[in-house]
Order: structure tokens, then sequence, then C-alpha cells
């Protein structure tokens, strides 16, 4: 009875499972697609498979084709528990967990499942990157791993989200003019949000070499583009806050906090992660205006309304830990502060705040 | 900011700059980086030696600093203990350096800390072997700490004799103070040790714990009674208390610390160290032996309300744990009523929780309480798991908050009322903490309105609970982001409400330093809200909020274009017409202030204040169209007439303005002449009422209405001196606005107050002595406001005549002043004479009144002007006249007092404000008052200037060039140096540039302006105080306090008139605004 309503390539997912020693934790009926752009999920079979996209042949109705921009992630039919395991590590910021996961992952997958394969070799190059960032000795790694990815699978949807990646990695390591080229790739992807991702990435090489014109310029192009869907909104919320930080550092202060004023007025309450930041920025110009009221005002907003967005909160105690005291108010400073050690002990403002 | 400071580095000398690039470090909290400093300090080139020897001792500094600058208790006792270690390495290298005294002080105390901790953490630990250990390391690190406050002492008491025991404190000053800066290193060694014998008992075997106390007792009472009134010997009494605690001789304990608890004083420190003694004294009263539970929660409660800002100190969380524990003790009490017996542990878990939650000595049994309670209360120990749960958990706290509300809004009792609001306070407390928890469990799918609602509860909490910032922000978030949300139906509209309402008591707030961000951004609010929801009955009160906030921000037009929005129909339309009159009024007395300060006459003034009259009749008029003359006027009318009668007033309408204010059933205070209830329940706008009363009387010449009006005053009031010296100074202000602009006017004016005056001398009422003073107050203060001598001394005269009059009567009645009254009265008398110009009388009588009191600053300066004044008149003694102003006179004969002259008194002065400076940075002082220091740098800059004025005048005296030409430049020196010593305000920089070209112009040189450096800047509060005085001559005697010789004096003269009147007449500031707001300011009608 319960075979029956299986399909026959569940029952032969099952029985390969079970033949490869597998859990039955890591089973599923379908490829599961999560979309960047409003975190849906969507099952069906992958048929088709390139740098620019996937085609999805759902159980019922038409095959959908998605744009590699919009994959979140892709959950492939017999791919490990090892591998899930280190996905929601991942997430959960549990970095060095994760990379071992994926790697655990690599050592339990056969060679044959290359789309799993590439799952957990991506995953682990992004690991190491995330890593990178905050020691600079696990660059070559990440870069390797990425090399590795390029060679094994240059026809995976990963392909651009690779490069921006390894763009990354190489400005981290100083070198510009190669993260410079690779953005341009991306940028000329004519994939729709990876055209502006690559756009952004050229601003911010620009605004890391203080060339404020340029930056202010790529970030404008992508404000303007008339690219439409909610990645591409995200990306032009991104690129206001950038404008914003072109400004402030030509001591445009105020021109800088109007765009940000803007920003927040338009952005939904739900987008905590944009409204935290854009505070943030927005505190950081009136401290460059040298007014102190309006920054703590600010920086509070973060921490009233946005606690949850740790990094932004953690900033914001460290402001406001700063800032306190020049309105009078030592106590309130004092108290931010331990917030701040005592929330996000491991946070580098909570180390510099111990200062 | 780093970069800016090692570029200050590079350019002071070499010699000192290592030096005070430290302390610069160090006084900006960048620990770090001068560790760094030190660090590559090999690599300087250009330090001492000496200073590089000490680098290990500037370390440990350092770090001690630095520990006491962190959180976590791991960082604090690593860098303790390398400050130790940096210390000690000093001392080893170092044994002989001048100061390895405070080294082996600093290790001491270091030491000490450690052990403490140690202590600590061995009456926590579970092992036995582990407790034994920790306390026998714990022992010993006490024992090193006593050694090394040993060493210290020894060094300290020989750096202490080194001195004589007698230094004159006024020749050598600075040998002086460093003697008195050794003596309390001694002192509080002295402290240190017999601290440290107070811990040995602690942590002592049982044994041995009787004899340490005895000793720590015996030596802490030793102290206490050589210093009893120093900060050091309070502390030693302190632990005298502590000592008999431990001894359980509870009675003697408590006696101590009573007796510091009732010690007057504002220093922060001898606060903290009541606040000990306080937490001592409630813990005995927890104790089994007393079990005054009801008076731990009273005394703790009125503690923590009065005292938020130390609540996190050590003693403030100790108060707190007692307070928690007393609330666990009387729910006990109770146990047989299970109402009480549950609000008693109800309350005990809202102290608790909230001290579980903040790191510190009680932060783990507040943890253990917390559990217990919970258990009994049969709360869930844990926190919800989900939002739903938190949610359901919040709208519990909150429906308890709203039956607290309720039982509020109905108690009758004023003790029921206090209990309530108590009980409110904790529970406000832990309904902030549990809906903080609740939004941090929301998740992707929590539903958005629920959010909203938790989000809004919080607002309100905030509000209730006083953090404005807070309030508003949360509720401008709400209403901005989800106003287009139609399930949430009017919390949005609520809370932007609620957060105007934030706003606006954060704007209020006395500590605000920029009242401009919370007016923008209240503007904004409004505004928003207008646009949003333009036919809410909030937006209208909005409007009428917007229309208050133009008008604070004095901008008239856009503050009545709001108003004039508000319909005529609307119950608010008074309201709106009264806060478009107030607005220009408002604006009117700012413009009139600016022009009287800019000496021009601004075209809108007229028309400011016509159109507040229009606004205000039109108002007033349609209210009492429809108003009941049965029935006593709103607050709302009668605000409005008396805003209009200040207006009549200032107008001269005095008629109108009376009618306004009396006579008729709907006027301000009605048809009796004495303050009735419904009139007397707003004191602020009875007073007013009262005071533009008596002065529209005054204009009329209604000597008996003059004096209704001042009993209202005297009876709403209580005042005394302040009341009369405020409206002799606002005849002054009077005659000041019409000089020379209205001749008419002023001699209307000085025709009206001469003939008060005379006619309240010859009442009955003007035979008893306060009435007397103010009347002579008063003669002054008309003379001040007459620009010329001549005409000013008939004024002057007359005070002169009436101080004279209450000395005779005062001889042939002994009763008739206290020897404090006549003291005051005898030394206005010295200042009448000296204006009248009779200086050889004044001069005598001054001299009197030195002998009594040589040193006091108020007579010398007297002395001084009396000199300078005569020196004026010119004569053969000129020159020993400006002399004497300047230099003063010694003298040895013990009965001739030594005259300080405008030198010696600037000297004293200087001395003054730096010592207020030197405390000021002591980090003790967190309050310094700006005022007083404002007050004093005035006081010396005045000084200065007379000493060079004098000077000038002495040169113009002198008859060889030479000497002439010497004194003119040491005028000059005089102003250059105050210039580069300090920067000075505008209305200074040109009253000593006026004085600057007149020396220049007499020493034959062309006029250069005086060039502008300085130290630090003078406030811009400063000018105003300055603002009168004439920059050609020195400041007359009409820019000094009314009485000088001190306000207590002047106070008590005049209690016998009027009894006690409130304070606010001495406050009001010059412009006279009408607060309309803080008569009328709503609390926000939202309810939760």
């Amino acid at each position: 009875m319960i075979a029956s309503k299986f399909s026959r390539r569940t029952a032969t997912s099952l029985a390969i499972a079970l033949v490869l020693g597998l859990s039955l934790s890591g089973l599923q009926a379908a490829e599961v697609v999560t979309l960047r752009s409003d975190a849906k999920k969507l099952s069906g079979e992958v048929t088709e498979s390139s740098k620019s996209g996937i085609l999805l042949k759902p159980a019922k109705g038409e095959a959908i084709r998605i744009p590699a921009d919009d994959i979140q992630q892709i959950q492939w039919v017999g791919e490990p528990s090892a591998l899930r395991t280190a996905r929601n590590d991942e997430i959960a910021g549990r970095t060095q967990k994760a990379f071992d996961g994926y790697q655990q992952a690599l050592q339990e997958l056969g060679e044959m499942q290359v789309n799993p394969r590439a799952e957990a070799t991506f995953g682990a190059a992004r690991s190491l990157a995330t890593l990178a960032l905050s020691d600079k000795s696990k660059i070559p790694a990440a870069l390797d791993k990425f090399g590795e990815f390029q060679q094994k699978f240059p026809d995976s949807y990963h392909a651009w989200e690779v490069l921006m990646l390894q763009s990354q990695m190489l400005l981290l390591k100083g070198d510009t003019a190669g993260s410079q080229k690779l953005y341009q790739q991306v940028r000329d992807s004519g994939l729709g949000s990876y055209v502006l991702a690559g756009e952004l990435g050229l601003a911010r090489i620009a605004l890391s070499k203080k060339e404020y014109a340029q930056a202010l310029n790529s970030f404008e192009q992508v404000t303007a583009s008339p690219l439409k869907g909610p990645l591409m909104d995200r990306q032009r919320q991104e690129a206001r806050l950038g404008m914003a930080e072109c400004l402030y550092a030509e001591k445009k202060f105020a021109d800088g906090i109007k765009i940000l004023d803007e920003l927040i007025d338009q952005t939904p309450a739900e987008n905590e992660k944009l409204l935290a930041t854009a505070y943030l920025r927005r505190g950081d110009g009136y401290v460059g205006l040298a007014k102190t009221k309006e920054a703590v005002l600010s920086y509070l907003h973060v921490d009233v309304l946005f606690p949850d967005q740790a990094e932004a909160d953690a900033e914001a105690l460290y402001r406001l830990s700063q800032l306190w005291e020049s309105l009078q108010h030592p106590e309130r400073g004092l108290q931010a502060k331990e917030r701040l050690v005592q929330q996000y002990p491991n946070s580098s403002w909570a180390k510099s705040g111990a200062k | 900011m780093i970069w800016s400071l090692i570029f200050w580095a590079h350019s002071v000398s070499a010699a000192d700059r290592g030096e005070k690039f430290l302390q610069e470090l160090r006084k900006r909290e960048y620990f770090d980086t001068a560790l760094d400093y030190l660090e590559g300090l090999n690599k300087q080139p250009g330090l001492t030696s000496e200073f590089r020897n000490r680098a290990g001792f500037e370390r440990g500094l350092i770090l001690r600093d630095w520990a006491s600058r962190q959180v976590s208790p791991e960082q604090i006792q690593a860098s303790q203990k390398q400050a130790q270690k940096e210390f000690a390495n000093f001392l080893a290298q170092q044994a002989d350096h001048p100061l390895a005294g405070q080294a082996w002080s600093e290790l001491g105390q270091l030491l000490q800390m450690e052990a403490k901790s140690l202590g600590l953490q061995a009456q926590r630990a579970v092992s036995p072997e582990r407790k034994q250990q920790q306390l026998e390391d714990s022992r010993q690190k006490l024992k090193q700490a006593r050694e090394a406050f040993q060493q210290a002492l020894v060094r300290q008491q020989k750096e202490y004799e080194a001195f004589p025991k007698f230094i004159d404190k006024e020749k050598e000053p600075e040998r002086f103070e460093a003697r008195r800066a050794v003596e309390t290193n001694v002192v509080q060694t002295r402290l240190n040790l017999a601290i440290l014998a107070f811990d040995e008992a602690l942590f002592a075997p049982p044994q041995d714990r009787r004899e340490h106390i005895a000793k720590a007792y015996d030596q802490s009472a030793k102290i206490y009674e050589e210093y009893r009134s120093q900060l050091a010997g309070m502390y030693a009494r302190l632990y005298q208390g502590r000592c008999r605690l431990e001894l359980h001789q509870n009675q003697e304990a408590l006696g101590i610390f009573q007796e510091l608890l009732t010690l007057r004083v504002d220093d922060p420190a001898i606060l903290a160290l009541q606040d000990q003694a306080l937490m001592y004294r409630l813990q005995i009263w927890n104790a089994d032996s007393e079990k005054k539970y009801e008076q731990v929660a009273q005394e703790a409660q009125s503690w923590l309300k009065a005292h938020t800002d130390r609540s996190r100190s050590r003693a403030g969380q100790g108060i707190r744990w007692e307070l928690a524990k007393a609330y666990e003790a009387l729910a006990r009490k109770n146990e047989k009523n299970s109402d009480l017996e549950e609000a008693e542990y109800q309350r005990s878990l809202a102290v608790a929780r909230e001290l579980s939650l903040q790191p510190g000595e009680f932060q783990t049994a507040a943890r253990q309480l917390v559990n217990r309670l919970s258990q009994i209360l049969h709360r869930d120990t844990g926190e919800a798991k989900d939002f739903d749960g938190a949610f359901a958990q919040a709208g519990d706290t909150i429906r308890l908050l709203q039956g607290l509300q309720d039982s509020l809004d109905h108690a009758e009792k004023e003790e029921d009322k206090t209990r309530l609001r108590d009980d409110m306070n904790l529970q406000l407390r832990e309904a902030a903490r549990q809906l903080q928890f609740t939004l941090s469990m929301v998740r992707p799918g929590t539903s958005v309105e629920q959010v909203c609602r938790v989000r809004y509860w919080l607002c309100y909490v905030y509000y209730l609970t006083g953090r404005m910032d807070e309030a508003a922000i949360v509720g401008e978030f709400l209403a901005r982001k989800f106003h287009q949300n139609q399930a949430l139906g009017t919390l949005p509209l609520d809370a932007a409400y609620l957060a105007m309402a934030a706003y606006s008591q954060a704007c209020n707030a006395p500590d605000n330093p920029d009242k401009q961000v919370e007016i923008r951004r209240m503007i904004s609010l409004c505004n928003f809200l207008v646009a949003t929801w333009p036919k809410e009955s909030k937006a209208e009160e909005a409007m009428l909020m917007l229309g208050r906030l133009y008008s604070e921000v004095d901008d008239p037009q856009s503050a009545a274009s709001w108003f004039d929005r508000i319909d005529s129909a609307s119950p608010l339309a008074l309201d709106a017409q009264l806060g478009a009159g107030t607005a220009y009024w408002n604006a009117y007395l700012h413009l009139r202030q600016n022009a009287a300060a800019d000496k021009v006459d601004d075209p809108k003034l007229k028309e400011y204040a016509e159109t507040a009259r229009t606004k205000l009749q039109r108002g007033i008029e349609e209210t009492e169209k429809k108003a009941d003359e049965a029935a006593p006027p709103a607050d709302t009318l009668r605000l409005a007439k008396l805003t209009l009668a200040q207006i009549e007033n200032e107008a001269g309408k005095f008629k109108a303005a009376r009618d306004l204010l009396y006579g008729s059933p709907l006027s301000v205070l009605g048809t009796h002449p004495e303050p009735q209830p419904e009139v007397t329940r707003n004191t602020g706008l009875a007073t007013e009422a009262y005071r533009q009363w008596l002065r529209a009387a005054i204009g009329l010449k209604n000597l008996q209405e003059a004096q209704f009006a001042m009993k209202g005053l005297e009876q709403m009031q209580g005042g005394t001196a302040d009341l009369y010296v405020a409206l002799g100074n606002q005849f002054q202000q009077e005659l000041e606005r019409v000089r020379g602009k209205d001749a008419q006017r002023e001699t209307e004016l000085l025709g009206s107050f001469e003939a008060f005056l005379k006619a309240l001398s010859a009442h009955p009422e003007g035979n008893k002595f306060g009435t007397m003073a103010w009347i002579g107050e008063t003669w002054l203060k008309l003379a001040d406001a007459i620009d010329d001598p001549s005409h000013a001394k008939p004024y002057v005269d007359q005070a002169a005549d009436l101080f004279q009059a209450i000395l005779q009567r005062a001889d042939k009645e002994p009763d008739f002043v206290t020897p404090e009254q006549r003291v005051a009265v005898e030394f206005r008398l010295v200042s009448c004479l000296r204006r009248s110009g009779e200086f050889e009388r004044s001069l005598a009588n001054c001299q009197k009144l030195l002998k009594q009191r040589p040193q006091s600053l108020e007579l010398q300066m007297e002395m001084a002007k009396i000199y300078e004044g005569w020196g004026e008149t010119g004569g053969p003694n000129a020159a020993a006249h400006w002399s004497a102003a300047i230099q003063g006179q010694d003298s040895t004969d013990p009965a001739t007092p030594t005259i300080w002259g405008w030198a010696g008194i600037t000297t004293r002065l200087n001395r003054q404000l730096e010592k207020q400076s030197a405390e000021k940075l002591t980090p003790e002082n967190k309050s310094p008052d700006k005022k007083a220091n404002e007050g004093l740098v005035n006081q010396v800059l005045d000084a200065r200037y007379h000493v060079a004025y004098c000077r000038l005048k002495e040169a113009l005296q002198q008859s060889t060039g030479e000497e002439r030409e010497k004194t003119l430049q040491r005028a000059a020196a005089d102003i250059q140096y105050t210039v580069a010593q300090r920067e000075l305000n505008e209305t200074w920089y040109q009253k000593f540039n006026s004085l600057w070209f007149q020396i220049l112009q007499a020493e034959g040189k062309s006029p250069t302006p005086l060039p502008r450096t300085g130290g630090p800047a003078v406030s811009p509060e400063t000018t105003q105080a300055t603002h009168a005085a004439t920059p050609s001559g020195p400041a007359s005697s009409k820019n000094q306090r009314p009485f000088p010789i001190s306000f207590p004096v002047m106070a008590v003269i005049c209690v016998t008139l009027v009894g006690v009147f409130l304070l606010v007449f001495l406050n009001r500031p010059r412009r006279t605004r009408t607060r309309y707001s803080k008569y009328s300011r709503k609390q926000p009608t939202t309810k939760l």
C-alpha cells in the first residue's frame, strides 16, 4: 500500500540510499529549490542546469525556468544528511562546523553524485570564505576551493556566485585589480540581479580606493537600473546605503542623511536588517555633523527596534556606550557597555568596547 | 583622534611631552594606546630619565584604571594582576623612588581586592578542600597587602615629617597644599589598614575573628576621632558600624549607621557612603532578631524612587536585595491572607528578577530567589519557548498593570496611592523585560498585528518608566510603518500620539541639553499625524500641540496657522485662540529681549503685541458668551485673561489689566480679594495673577488693592526676600525698558513707584522691619535704573534714610532686629553712603564691619569700591586712594583689619577658582556646579578689570612721566594677562578692549584692538550676567546682587515680613514668557 504511493524514482532512491548506508533523514522524493526572492520552496525534478539557471519539472504542470540569481539553494535527491546539517550549521553561524560537515558530506558522496558534490564543494568554499573574513590566513584555502569548484563544475548555477565570492576574497587580500576584473565579469553576465551585484562590487572597490565620484556613479547606476524584482529592489537599497557612505567620505553628511532618511521611510518594517544598517549609518552621519543627540537617537533605534539584528545591535550598543556620556548620561553609557559585553561577548564591538 | 594626539605630542616640548601625552591618553581612556606608547618609550627621543624610570609605575596606573572601566570579571582580574606585577617590578627596581610610597599603596589595594575576590569565591565553593585552599590564598594575599600598606605608611609618614610643623597658608600656599596632600595619603593608608583588618576578620578562622574585628574597630575608631569631619573619618565610622554588625551588636551598629545617614551633604563620595550605611541598616532590620520588614520595604522603596541613578551601584544592588528579602518575608507573614501573600511574593519576584539580570555580588542569590518564588507562585521558571507563549505571559503582565492602574485611579488614601505606585514601578520594570523577550521570539510568520501590539505595550511601559527616548522611537515606528494596516485599528494613531507625548516629556526633561532635537522630531511627527488622520480628534490635539511647538521656537505665524485650523466649534477652540495669542506674546517678549540687547526697536514688536491682544480678546469674548457667570471660570479662560492682563500692564493700561484680574465673577481672581480655593489650586497661575494685580494697583495708585495683592502673594508663595527682590527687579526692568525712549512714561512709572513706596512707608505695615528693609532695597533698585548719578542720588538718600531709621530704632528696641539683620542693614548703609559720595563715613562704617568679618569677600569688595569712588573725586589724596583701591592696606595690628584691595581680591578669587577646577577633576565630583563656577569666573574678571581700571586712573594722577609710563604698562600687562589666561566672551572682551584703548591713548600710542587669545572658554551664559556692564568704566554696583552681604541674611530679614514664599520668583528668568504648556500640559489619554 505504502510503496504504491511512492513513485518509481523514489523507490529507486530509497534503494540506493539503503545500499549506500545513508540515513533515512536524507531521504526525499524530489529536488527542493528555495528561491532567493521570496524564500518560496519549489519541488520537482531538475532536468536542466547551466550557469544561467535551471529547469525544474514539478510533479504536475509546466516546467519552470529559474534564473541562477534567484536560486538560494537546492536540496538534491540522494544528498547525505551531513550536507543538510552542514547547511543548517552555516545558516546558524557555526561556520567551522559547517565546513567540516561539507567535507564529511564530500567523503560520503559517490563520484557519480555530481550535483550534491557540487553543492557540498560550494558550501565548503563559501564557509572558508566566511572564515577568511575574520582570519585572513584562510584566504588562499578559500580561493583554492573556489578554483577546484570552477574546474570540476564549470557549468553550475553557482558559477556567478563563485565569481563574486572569489572577487571578495581578492579584495580582502588586497588584489583590487583582480577583484575588479571578476566583478566586471559578473556585471556582464546579463543575469538580472548579478548585473547589479557586479556593479555594486565595482562601486565598493572604488569606495575602498577612495574614488568617491566613481563609486557614487556606480551606486547611482544601480539605483537607476530599470530591472524589476525583489532582488533588484534590495540591491537598489544597498546602493543607496553606499551612496550615503560616498557622501560621508566627502564630508557631505547632511546629503547622506537625506538619502538614508528616504531609504528608512520607504523600507518596509519587516526588512529589519536593512533598516538597522540604515539607522547605524544615519547615526554615523550625525556623528560627522557633531550632532550627538541625533546620533544617539539614531543608534538607539537599532537597539530598541531591531535587537535581533545581532551584528547591528552590537555596533549600536558600542556607539551608544561611547556617546551617552557626552549627553550627560554616563549611566546609560555604562548600561549599553554592560549589555554589549554580556550579549555579544565574542563580537568585535565588545572587544573594542572593553578597551 | 589618536593621530591628532600623536601630532600634538610632537608639537610640545620634549621634556614634558611624554607625561602630558600619557595623561591625555589616560584621561580619554585610551588605555591600550597608552600602554603601547609606554612600550615604545625607549625609542622616543627627548624624554627625561626621570620619566623613563617611572614608566613601570605609569603602566601600573594605566592597568589599574583600565580594570576599573572593564565589565567582565575575568578582564578586570587580568588587568589587576598585571597592574600588581608592574608596581612590584617598579618597587624592585626603584625602591627609593619618590613615588615608592604611592606604588606600595597601589599594590596594597590591588592585593586587597584580589584577596577579597578569593575570599568570596571560597564562600561559594562547594568542595570543602577547595574552600579551605581559597581561604588560605585569600589570607596570604591579605598578609601581603598589609605589608605593602605598612611600607607605604612608613614612606608617607617620613615624607610628612619632612615638612615644618607650621606653614603659613597665605604666604606659602603651594607648600601648604603639598603638605596637605601628603597628610591625606597618610590618613588614606591608615584607613586602608583598618579596612584590611576588617577583611582579615571576614576570612579568618572562626577562633581568630573576634580578635581581628576588635583590631579593625580600634584602628577605625582612632581615625574617626582624628578626622571625624573628613571623608576618611566617616568611612572609618562606617567600618566601626560594620565591626559592630559582625559582632552582632545590632543596636550599636544601627546607632552608627543612623548617625552617618543624618549627615546633610551633597558630596557624591559621602552620598555613596550613606548608601552603604543604609544597606547595612536594612540588613539589620531584615534580620530575624529585628523583623522590621515593613520599614525595610518603605525605606528601600523611597531610596529607589529618589536615587534611580545610583540603583546599580554595589550599595544600590544591596538595598534592592534587602527589599526583595523583605517582600518575601512579608509574604510569609501574610500567609493567612492569600491575596496579600501573593502580592508580596510578586513584589519580591519583580525586584529579584531585575537584580538577577545584573552582574554583581547579589546576582546568584537573586537568581535563587527567582527560582524559589517562581515555584511558589506556580510560574514557569523558564521563559516561554515561542512567541505565542511569551505573548500570553506578556498579556498577563499587562493585565496585572491595568489592574494596578485601575486601583490607583480609584485609590483615595494617600498611603494606598503610594503603595500602588510602588507596585506599578516594580511591575513596569518586569513588564519591559518580558515584552522585550517576547519581541525576541518573533520568527518569520509571526502575526504582524500581535508584534505591533507587543511593541505598543512596550512603548507605553517605556513611557511610564520615564524612558522617553525609547517610547518615542517605538511609537513613531509603529505610526509611520503600520498606519495603513487596517487590522490594527487605531493602534498606529494611538502610538503616534504616545510618541508625541514622549517627545514632549523628553523635551521638557531638566537635563535635556538640546531641546531643538525633540522639537524638530515632534514637528515632523505632528505633520505626519495631521496628514494621515486629518479627521480624528487626536489630529486636532496634534494641531494644538504643533502650534505650541512652533510657538516654543518663536515662529508665531506658523503657530497661529496651526491654531487657526482648529474648528471654532471644537472644544479646543479657546485653547487654540489662547495658543495663538500666547505665541505672539512669547514672540513679542523674545523680540523685546533681543531689541533691548541690541538697543534697537524691532518694528514687529508692536505688531506682535497687538496681534496677541486681538487674538486673546476674541477668544475671551467668544468663551464668555457661552460661560455661566454663576460658575467659576475654567483655567483656560483664566489663563487667557491673565496673559491679556500682562499685555495691558506692559502697555500701561492698568485699569484694563485690573478688570481682567479682579472684580467680576469671570475675572481671574473673582470678586473676593482674599485667595479663593478655586483660584489657589493652580498655584502658578494664581501667583502670577496676584503679581499682575499688584502691578496694576501700583499703576492705579490704589494702595488698598496693592495690599490685597501683596497679601495674596504672601499666601500663595510664602516667599520672603525673593518675592520683594523680584518686585524691585521688575520695577527696575520696567524703568530700563522705557529709559531714553519715552520720557513721559518714565516719569509716570517713577512717579507711581515712588508714590507706592511712600504710601507703604506711611502705612502701619511700613513700620515693620521687613517692610522697611524692602522699601529701602527698592529705592536702591530705582536708583540703579537711572543713569545719571545726580538724578539717582535722591533715591539712594531715601534708602540711606530708611536703613538709618532701622538702625536707630534697633538701638532703642533691641528686639527689633537680630544681630545678623543688623549687620546686613549696616552693610547696605555703607553702600548707600558710598554712592552718595560720603566716603569718609562709608569707610569708617565699613572698617567697623570688617573688624568683625575680616575675611568677608563682599566687605573687602565694598572697601575697594569706596577707595575707588573716592579716587574718582580727585583731590590731593587721590593717588593714595587709587593705590589703596588696588593694593589695599596691610595691617599688623589685630584691631585694624587688613584691606585686600582689588589685587588681593583677584588673587583670592583666582585661588578659589583653581580649587573649584581641581575639585571638578576628581572622579567623585560627577556634577560640578557649573553656575557657581561661571559666577566665580565673572567675579575674577570683574576684579581684574577693576585692577586695570584703577591703575589707569592712578597713572593719570601721577606727575612724573616715568612713573606714569610704568603704571600704564602694568595696566596694559594686566589686561594682556587676563586675555591670555582666559577666553573672554564678547561682552567682557568689549569691556576690556575699551579700557585697552584708553590705556593706549594715555600712552600716546595709536589704538590697536586687544588681541584675542585665551584659555578655557567662558560660557555664553556669562554674557547675560555681564550684559548691563558699561564698556567705559568698572561694573557699577547695580550689576551686583542687591544684597551682596549674602542671600541668607537678606532672607532672614524678610522672614519677619512675609513668612515663607516659594523660590519661584527668585528663579524667574528675565524673559517672562507665559508658559502656557506649563499650566495645561496634558498626559496622554491613551490607555494600555
